[in-house]
């Protein structure tokens, strides 16, 4: 599955419609373009670990600024 | 047997300090209401529990683990009480999870939902911090009782109770019957509107709470 994709599916399912998809681009930022906030965070984190099969640690949360960085992420633990 | 190595959470203080409360008498044992006069415990026997609660001392949790007797009881507890290395062993070896409140601590969020779905109870106090009496504050409940709640399908149980006038008055804690998110939504992930919406239903709730225990007590 393309990432990319994936995370796309991962926040309609943590936020259904409230996240605009067309902005979810490697370079927009989740807490400035996206608008996450720490709960945001989580509820994406654990969307994620459900579609992906891996768990997320603080640290990992901590470094995430960017789409890119999930991405990165994800490929790092898949 | 203290060492709860299914959550990586110590249980030693919590098991001896309980067993006090248990055997200790009248004065450490606190009075419990409930708002609805019917008993819920065998309606939700099956399931974990998050206990949400004003706020007033650090003896609450023990009087909350006294008042729920029947579980084994953890903690949600903030990084700055724990900030202390005497508070850190203190708290770490009586059932409290650590939780960093600045950041999104998914590993706090894990070992909760863990306790949870092995029907444990876990105590919350939304208001985030202590609060002197008159000063409760619970216009914001934070959204991480919420969120796990949501992700557990774990009833929340309101209760409320003030420090008595003298340290020999039994104390009284008042509780709510169980609040279930699924009354309001099915979804796991919550909205902002949901989540604003079930937390002011759940002020109101803990606002019940209150108002039987000014009935009772007269409001001291």
């Amino acid at each position: 599955m393309d990432i990319l994709e994936g995370i796309k599916e991962a926040v309609t399912d943590a936020f259904g419609d409230e996240v605009d998809l067309t902005k979810i681009t490697p370079e927009a930022t989740l807490k400035e373009d996206l608008g996450f906030n720490s709960i945001g965070m989580l509820a994406m984190a654990v969307s994620l670990e459900e579609k992906f099969g891996f768990a997320f640690t603080n640290d990992d949360l901590a470094g995430i600024t960017t789409v890119q960085d999930v991405i990165n992420l994800v490929q790092s633990r898949i | 047997m203290f060492w709860n190595k299914k959550y990586g959470v110590s249980m030693f203080f919590y098991d001896i300090s309980h067993g006090i409360v248990l055997l200790g008498g009248s004065i450490p044992f606190p009075k419990k209401y409930t708002v609805d006069k019917k008993p819920f415990h065998n309606e939700i026997k099956d399931e974990g529990m998050i206990i949400v609660g004003n706020h007033v001392s650090f003896k609450d949790p023990w009087f909350y683990s006294a008042v729920f007797s029947n579980r084994r009881m953890f903690f949600l507890a903030s990084e700055l009480v724990m900030k202390d290395p005497i508070r850190n062993f203190l708290c770490y070896h009586s059932g409290c999870i650590k939780i960093d409140r600045n950041i999104a601590d998914i590993n706090a969020i894990r070992v909760a939902t863990k306790t949870l779905k092995h029907k444990r109870a876990l105590t919350i106090f939304p208001e985030g911090t202590l609060h002197r009496e008159e000063e409760m504050d619970l216009t914001e409940i934070k959204a991480g009782v919420i969120f796990l709640a949501s992700q557990t399908g774990a009833p929340i149980i309101p209760a409320y109770s003030l420090k008595p006038k003298h340290w020999y008055n039994r104390r009284t804690v008042v509780v709510g019957e169980p609040f279930r998110i699924s009354d309001y939504t099915n979804h796991k992930f919550l909205s902002v509107p949901e989540m604003d919406e079930i937390a002011k239903a759940l002020i109101d709730k803990i606002n019940e709470c209150k108002n039987v225990f000014d009935e009772i007590t007269g409001g001291k």
